[in-house]
């Protein structure tokens, strides 16, 4: 171990910083905060749980996972020194082990955790959809979210991904991506809500806005871009169509009054956002109607006018006053009126001449005065006009000068009032036209001609002073200098003259600046237009500020608009007083699908070729005819399906229907990523693992056939709360599997994954006998290599999964699948039969002789599946790997962390510690046992600081309330509409309070709000209230939190009942809200019954014995005792033999003297060379260790000692030891708090194969020792290798051959015996290179890493031969010799070896002893006799009775090193008992009356805790001798003995008869007709 | 409650249910299918215990003199 001990650093900090949320890092947290020490919990989602969570059930026991991690969930989440925070990262470290700097980077996550009440209203209102990544994608969640309903913290997130791009190209950051996802989900209202708040305008910009959002939208890289300009105008089409609502005029905040001068979008713009802020505001309009160019520039056909009146009635409604036929004459006058501030919006309304001869005849019009007198005649009675431009243009011939869109309006609009022939003339190429394709298309569809390339000479007069048409000359080139001052290049000799009868000039127009005299003090540019700061919009002369066509000269509305936006926030900062430029705010990145991106959708079936919906149009017939609107707009139907087809690339749109909706104001869309230095002393790394990307393996089809599924994905679909409720359905068309093909080794043991990964085969297995036990018909098929099961009850789960289920397994590995289109089955070709091997598995030997290939000759078979579920493996995500390196810790080349030999989770920096599959591929409870053990060592490092950054509650003093009537205080939850919006809360509410002993009932709108929290702190101490009911949610995520809020109030946490109104009513009837109601008022009379009858619980502190007994004096022993030691608890270490080391003393070579690097391969190793290599290290090792043990002062050795004795309850334990002195028995008692069994196990020796009768039959032990006496010359202690003397170092035998799973591992793995053996195959090769060695087996299970051990061996010329139990070798021996047959089938034939030396791999057996123990320490065993664990899962080194824990081979085989972490977790488990001076009992527990007891023992047999125990010293009924007693430290209050008791003597307390019946009769309101106890 | 009438007869009657539940299964289970809005009979009412081997045959029998057509336990 690296860390220090106690002691030897007092500078440490008390805190551990977890890194990971699953179920690893979440144990790691609890062991060590348990242990007095603050925990940082960092973890990369939005909650914690990890891959766990996902789970459906977890192998061998089938338990339901979400059952088994939601306490741990819970219990993290509401731990008062595990401090969780999720969304983050670890970014940089600096210190050293002890006292390190972490920095932690925390993404927005757009909700506060800390307000968030997990009511879910704004993922309800959330319109943006996106696939759930927790159901992997086979399911739709919205952007705001909980990763999962039980996730921990309970409280919502939004994923954003950042700026869409059509967001980001809009000059205003129109939020286009949020109302198009309103307008999917038909909430047009909404949509229109969202357009409004970036663009008071949304019908103007839905016909004429240039749309630059289109040419940005990223759906435009598939197919066409989305028709947002259609989508917004259909928004306002349908809102519009139903009656106009006037808007709620605002309030003034302030006195300074802003006058705008124009009333077009970018004055009205700043208009709104100037009233909406408080500000009185007056728009000067020169016209008799407001809108400025929307309103008299842009013809009707595309825009009506009742539109524009709208829209602007709109913003008026606001309490903006609008003057209209209003002339500003002059700046000056505005101030001198009051105002305080000037917006200059007044456009360009000033059409230009073109300076040629000619330009002042007759018949010679303006663009804009033309456009404006069309608009305006309609209103002639306030507008006079000589002429109407209609008489003016009848039946003439019009000729447009000009080329942008202002001509092609003007063009259009001449075609509309009749005129004869219309055509236009342009500087410009066809290419080179300002104006929009579109409408030059839809110009030339109504029959306009347009002059390409024409440079005006003069106007041609007719001689009466007429226009008669325009002399030209064709343009060969023009181009702007850098002062805007044009030069033409024409033809010579291309003169010509377009005949018209009228001509209008549109090539420019600019803003009427009369009004700004010189002396106004407000500077104008070369081009006449108003000087501006661009930041600001101010103008040179204070309070005056200028925006739109004004300045920038004509451009579009939504440019206005952006820019009025921007005038009314610089306008409020000048009249604030505030600098006039804000501060740049970070901004999230734009959102570029790339081409793979969009292609990954694509394969993934999120997105498919959907070309646009186009605009409906009229014909150019039909709208020639008049000024009916060209474009006719999309229905809903049309509108929703183009709304589909949107890429939602922001993912969240801001759309903001999230911050309406929260009740709680939890939403804040300006979150920014923020960075913060922690201090700690020590870094646990439990990053997790990510599953195999199957789209990488395209041949299995992943993500092209939809029934190709991972076996994640397949854990969804069993689950009972994933996508399909747990009905397992297929993706294609959701009919149910009949027959699933599982294929196993998927991105493990391959050509880039030297390695296995541990837990596929356990998963299928389940995942096969879950899908039957789901529906009993469906066949099961599983493609694999080889069977790991190597654990605990894993080949017994295996044998029932053939046996009990019939699922078929079959040795082959496929190598690729197809789809039946006709059915979306999928096909799978394979060697049927059993042991058949493909090239697959065993291809890469086939250089090393004696590898050899055997041909299959079984027949291939083509099979139809419904389903194949791929056993995908673990990899270590980039992000980790990323990780590592940051941290400057050693990573292999596959990812996984380096670990120091002998110290297996200390990486390669002091003070941080890997666990869990970042380390190794591993199962659930071994990243659990690894947690626990970093956790310990962190514990060991940092001992010198414990419980000095921890915080304990306080409390007022608890008020007595025992002589008082109940008076019960009932808070009835709203939940925003969780509840109130499907029963009647107030109803509710009104019920409670005419309950018995009700004194107060009241609505909250969130009852777990912080506020209404500290809420019923003070109103129960107001009412003087003794007993609280809170009807909402579930106890089991709020209750502690409520009980908290009445401590706070000085009563006791018991005197608190919860009514649980929404998970188990308001959701389930949600359709009866009558019901509902009814129901809810009967669950709050039940709980007002009960808390009537609570009475107060009090918790009693029993002091610790800080001492621990530690039995075994093995590596698992050595290695508890001295992690504990180190924490400074003192041990009492016993064993029985004379020595430590156990076991270790016969293990004479790791995996990594062999050369191994786990997760690299063989880096030295080589096989040919017969170089002599280390057997040091292990000894070397174990001397170390003994010596440290030994020299301890807080560990005191008892060698050739036993227990004898034991009693006493988890952290008071006496037990007396008896020591063996050789001529007598020493027997002395010790005190301890903790026991940790570690008594290890012994290589299994029976009569197996010809063992014990022919000498050249060896125990892989005994061959381990042979190995050391070959090698060095030195034999080994208690090994009789003496009998094979003719095998000396000098004489080697020639064949060897290891024959696999002997005795007892017939019926259980025991997980290294595979491993050991083929390490000593190695070890012999290395010997004699030349020997024949040939290893007969069942399932080569050589997990994780050791599968390299595989590689190697094949490399190195080791034979396979496969065997079953049914037809097991036969051994013979004779004076010639070993003879082994052995039924080979693959070749279907017997094989005849003849081995100089036969090695048995026999199994580990528990030790002698160990069942005799485990009766006087009344703790299970297994079948086999190995310690039976609290839960195989979650408390793998617990026993159930409390204070004991296990280690090492007394619990099953296992290597050294997972021997020394499992030493260490149990030490962390201990510690966190050892590290409480008290230990607090009580509370809810039984309670025995004795004076009803009969001691009938029946309380004793039940309890599952052997918490009850009858005692002499008490009296029972009727005076007899002894009564039963209940040990509440020991009791966990499951209340199984107060059921089971005869004599109804046992109460459990919190649930007592008289607790449970009232609620009883109250839910049937009435008494029930007799009356017990 | 009266026995004379056998109530399941009758098309229209809902048999009012007490489902005992253990804390740590059955009642988490019960708060799940609210979370995914599962719908049943509003005459179940669930009744938390901390272990169905809490469960007593007086509570039991007690409930059905109370008027309990049915009890449910699940653990």
């Amino acid at each position: 171990m690296s860390g220090n001990g106690r002691g030897e650093k007092d500078n440490v900090v008390g805190a551990v910083m977890v890194v990971g949320g699953g179920i690893a890092g979440m144990q790691a947290s609890l062991d060590l905060a348990e242990s007095g020490y603050k925990v940082y919990l960092v973890e990369q989602k939005s909650a914690i749980g990890g891959h766990m969570a996902q789970l459906d059930k977890t192998f061998p026991t089938n338990d339901c996972a979400m059952c088994t991690i939601s306490p741990k969930l819970v219990e993290t989440g509401r731990h008062l020194n595990i401090e969780i925070l999720t969304d983050s990262d670890v970014a940089a470290l600096k210190g050293a082990a002890g006292d390190f700097t972490v920095t932690v980077r925390t993404r927005p996550r757009y909700i506060d955790v800390k307000k968030c009440t997990g009511c879910g209203e704004c993922a309800q209102v959330c319109p943006v959809v996106i696939p759930s990544r927790f159901d992997e994608g086979l399911k739709q969640q919205r952007a705001a979210h909980k990763l999962y309903p039980q996730a921990i913290p309970n409280a919502y997130a939004i994923e954003k991904a950042g700026i869409a791009p059509c967001r980001d190209a809009c000059p205003a950051h129109q939020r286009a991506q949020g109302y198009i996802a309103l307008i999917r989900e038909g909430r047009f209202d909404d949509a229109l809500r969202v357009i409004k708040e970036d663009n008071p305008f949304p019908g103007i910009c839905g016909r004429i806005c240039n749309h630059r959002c289109e040419d940005a939208c990223n759906r435009g890289k598939v197919d066409d871009p989305v028709n947002i300009h259609a989508l917004k105008r259909f928004v306002t089409d349908t809102v519009y169509a139903q009656p106009r609502i006037p808007r709620e005029p605002i309030p003034k905040q302030y006195d300074e009054r802003v006058a705008i001068i124009g009333s077009g979008p970018c004055g009205m713009t700043a208009a709104q956002d100037l009233c909406q802020q408080g500000y009185p505001v007056t728009v000067f309009e020169a016209l008799p109607v407001a809108g400025g160019m929307l309103r008299v520039g842009v013809p009707e056909y595309r825009l009506p006018s009742w539109i524009v009146d709208r829209e602007v009635q709109d913003i008026v409604d606001l309490g903006v006053e609008l003057r209209l036929n209003t002339t500003v004459a002059h700046l000056d006058d505005l101030f001198t009126e009051g105002f305080k501030s000037v917006l200059i919006a007044v456009g360009a309304h000033e059409g230009v001449r073109l300076p040629i001869p000619g330009n002042n005849l007759e018949g010679v019009l303006i663009n804009t005065q033309f456009l404006r007198d069309v608009r305006l005649a309609e209103l002639n009675t306030q507008y006079p006009m000589p002429n109407t431009p209609q008489a003016q243009i009848q039946g003439k011939r019009v000729l447009v000068l000009g080329g942008g869109n202002a001509a092609i309006d003007v063009a259009r609009t001449a075609v509309r009032l009749g005129a004869g022939q219309v055509q236009m003339a342009c500087l410009e190429s066809r290419q080179g036209m300002t104006s929009h394709p579109w409408e030059i298309q839809a110009a030339e569809d109504e029959g306009i001609v347009i002059h390409n390339d024409r440079s005006f000479l003069r106007v041609v007069d007719d001689g009466t002073g007429w226009a008669a048409g325009v002399e030209c000359r064709r343009v060969t080139h023009f181009e702007f200098d850098d002062q805007r001052r044009l030069s033409v290049e024409t033809a010579p000799g291309s003169e010509h003259v377009l005949s018209a009868d009228v001509m209008i000039f549109s090539v420019g127009q600019r803003a009427g600046l009369a009004f700004i005299p010189p002396d106004a003090g407000v500077g104008l540019t070369p081009q006449r237009t108003i000087a501006i700061n661009p930041n600001t919009y101010a103008a040179t002369r204070p309070g005056v500020f200028a925006a739109g066509d004004s300045v920038s000269g004509t451009a579009f509305v939504i440019e206005a608009v952006a820019s009025g936006h921007k005038c009314a926030e610089s306008i409020h900062r000048y009249l604030r007083g505030e600098a006039l430029e804000p501060k740049p705010r970070p901004e999230l990145p734009v959102v570029k699908l790339t081409q793979t991106e969009l292609a990954d959708r694509m394969r993934r079936g999120e997105l498919k070729i959907t070309p646009r919906v186009p605009m409906p149009e009229l014909s150019a017939a039909q709208r020639v005819q008049g000024f009916a609107e060209v474009a006719t707009g999309y229905t809903a139907e049309l509108a929703q399906a183009e709304a589909a087809r949107c890429l939602a690339c922001g993912i969240c749109s801001e759309c903001l229907s999230c911050w309406y909706k929260c009740g709680v104001g939890a939403i804040d869309h300006d979150m920014v990523e923020h960075a913060q230095e922690i201090n700690v002393g020590a870094v646990i790394l439990a990053p997790g693992y990510q599953v195999y990307r199957a789209e990488l393996s395209e041949e299995f089809g992943w993500g092209r056939y939809p029934n190709v599924v991972t076996a994640l994905q397949f854990e969804r679909l069993l689950s009972a709360s994933g996508p399909t409720m747990g009905h397992v359905q297929r993706p294609s068309d959701g009919h149910k599997p009949k027959k699933i093909a599982f294929l196993q080794c998927i991105g493990s043991r391959d050509q880039s994954h030297d390695y296995c990964s541990a837990v596929c085969c356990m998963y299928a297995t389940k995942q096969a006998i879950m899908a039957i036990e789901h529906e009993r018909d469906t066949e099961v098929h599983v493609f694999m290599m080889d069977m790991r099961a190597f654990s605990k009850g894993y080949e017994a789960y295996y044998r029932r999964a053939i046996e009990k289920y019939g699922i078929e397994y079959t040795r082959c590995r496929i190598s690729a699948i197809k789809e039946n289109p006709a059915n979306g089955n999928l096909i799978v070709r394979y060697a049927a039969g059993d042991g058949v091997r493909s090239q697959g598995s065993e291809g890469r030997g086939q250089e090393a002789e004696g590898n050899t290939q055997y041909l299959v000759p079984n027949t291939l078979v083509s099979e139809e599946f419904d389903l194949v579920v791929l056993s995908v493996g673990m990899e270590i995500a980039p992000e980790v790997r990323e990780l590592g390196r940051r941290l400057g810790i050693e990573l292999d080349d596959y990812g996984f962390c380096h670990t120091v030999q002998f110290d297996p989770l200390q990486t390669s920096k002091p003070g941080i510690y890997a666990v869990g599959p970042f380390r190794e591929p591993k199962d659930i409870p071994e990243s659990v046992v690894e947690a626990s053990g970093a956790a310990a060592a962190a514990g060991a490092l940092l001992a010198g600081a414990r419980g000095t950054l921890i915080r304990l509650p306080e409390y007022p003093p608890e008020r007595d309330v025992t002589a008082e009537e109940p008076r019960v205080a009932v808070f009835v939850c709203h939940c925003g509409s969780n509840i109130g919006g499907f029963l009647d809360v107030p109803v509710v509410a009104e019920y409670a309070r005419t309950l018995p002993g009700v004194v107060h009932a009241e609505p909250n709108l969130y009852t777990c709000s912080q506020d209404s929290i500290a809420h019923i702190t003070e109103k129960v101490k107001e009412l003087g209230a003794n007993r609280v009911v809170v009807a909402s949610c579930t106890p089991l995520t709020h209750e502690p939190l409520f009980q908290s809020s009445i401590r706070a109030a000085g009563l006791n946490p018991y005197l608190f009942e919860m009514a649980n109104i929404r998970n188990q009513c308001s959701w389930v009837h949600s359709q009866d809200r009558a019901a509902a109601t009814e129901k809810a008022k009967e669950l709050v009379r039940m709980a007002v019954a009960r808390a009537a009858r609570l009475q107060p619980l009090h918790m009693t502190e029993m002091p610790t014995c800080k001492m621990a007994l530690v039995i075994g004096g093995g590596a698992a022993g050595m290695t508890a005792a001295l992690t504990l030691a180190e924490q400074g608890f003192p041990v009492h270490l016993v064993e029985r033999s004379g020595e430590l080391g156990g076991n270790l003393r016969r293990v004479h070579h790791t995996l990594r003297d062999l050369g191994l690097e786990p997760g690299i391969g063989y880096s030295v190793l080589d096989i040919g060379k017969n170089t002599q290599y280390p057997i040091s290290s292990i000894h070397t090792y174990l001397n170390n260790l003994i010596h440290r043990v030994e020299s301890h002062p807080l560990i005191t050795v008892h060698l050739k000692a036993e227990l004898a004795a034991t009693s006493g309850i988890v952290g008071d334990f006496k037990s007396v030891l008896q020591q063996d002195l050789g001529t007598s028995f020493h027997r002395f008692e010790v005190y301890h708090g903790v026991t940790i069994l570690a008594t290890g196990g012994q290589e299994y020796r029976g009569s197996e194969y010809g063992y014990g009768s022919d000498p050249r039959v060896v125990t892989g032990q005994e061959f381990e020792a042979l190995l050391v006496h070959w090698e060095t010359g030195k034999l080994v202690d208690g090994e009789s290798h003496d009998q094979l003397p003719i095998y000396q170092p000098t004489n080697l035998p020639n064949a060897i051959t290891f024959l696999l799973c002997v005795g007892p591992a017939e019926q259980y793995c025991a997980r290294i015996c595979c491993t050991t053996a083929l390490k000593n195959a190695l070890v012999l090769k290395r010997l004699t290179p030349a020997a024949q060695v040939t290893v007969i087996y069942r399932d080569i299970r050589t997990y994780g890493f050791k599968e390299q051990l595989y590689t190697e061996a094949r490399r190195a010329g080791v034979r396979f031969v496969r065997y079953d139990f049914d037809r097991k070798p036969q051994v013979t021996s004779g004076s010639n010799g070993l003879e082994v047959r052995v039924w080979e089938p693959i070749l279907g034939n017997e094989m005849i070896l003849r081995p100089d030396l036969l090695v048995l791999s026999t199994p580990v057996v528990p030790a002698e002893g160990a069942r005799e123990l485990s009766k006087r320490l009344k703790v299970p065993v297994d079948m086999e006799g190995f310690f039976l664990e609290a839960h195989v899962k979650l408390r793998p080194v617990d026993f159930s009775s409390e204070g004991i824990f296990m280690a090492g081979l007394a619990h099953y085989p296992k290597l050294l090193e997972e021997s020394i972490v499992q030493a260490q977790a149990a030490a962390a488990r201990a510690a966190t008992l050892l590290s409480k001076d008290t230990l607090t009992t009580g509370g809810r527990v039984a309670v025995v009356d004795n004076t009803r007891c009969v001691a009938c023992l029946t309380c004793v047999r039940t309890c599952p805790y052997d918490a009850p125990r009858v005692v002499s010293s008490l009296t029972g009924v009727g005076g007899i001798v002894g009564a039963a007693q209940i040990e509440a430290a020991l009791c966990h209050g499951c209340g199984s003995c107060a059921a089971a008791c005869p004599a109804r003597a046992i109460q459990l307390m919190h649930y007592t008869d008289a607790q449970v019946l009232a609620k009883v009769d109250a839910l049937f309101g009435q008494p029930a007709l007799t009356v017990s106890c | 409650m009266t026995e004379t009438n056998m109530p399941f007869t009758q098309p229209t009657w809902t048999p009012r249910i007490i489902a005992f539940c253990c804390h740590h299964c059955a009642y988490a289970a019960a708060d799940l299918a609210g979370g995914l809005r599962m719908q049943y009979p509003s005459s179940v009412k669930i009744f938390e215990l901390p272990c169905t081997g809490k469960l007593d045959v007086l509570h039991v029998m007690h409930a059905f003199e109370a008027g309990a057509d049915g009890v449910f336990a699940a653990g």
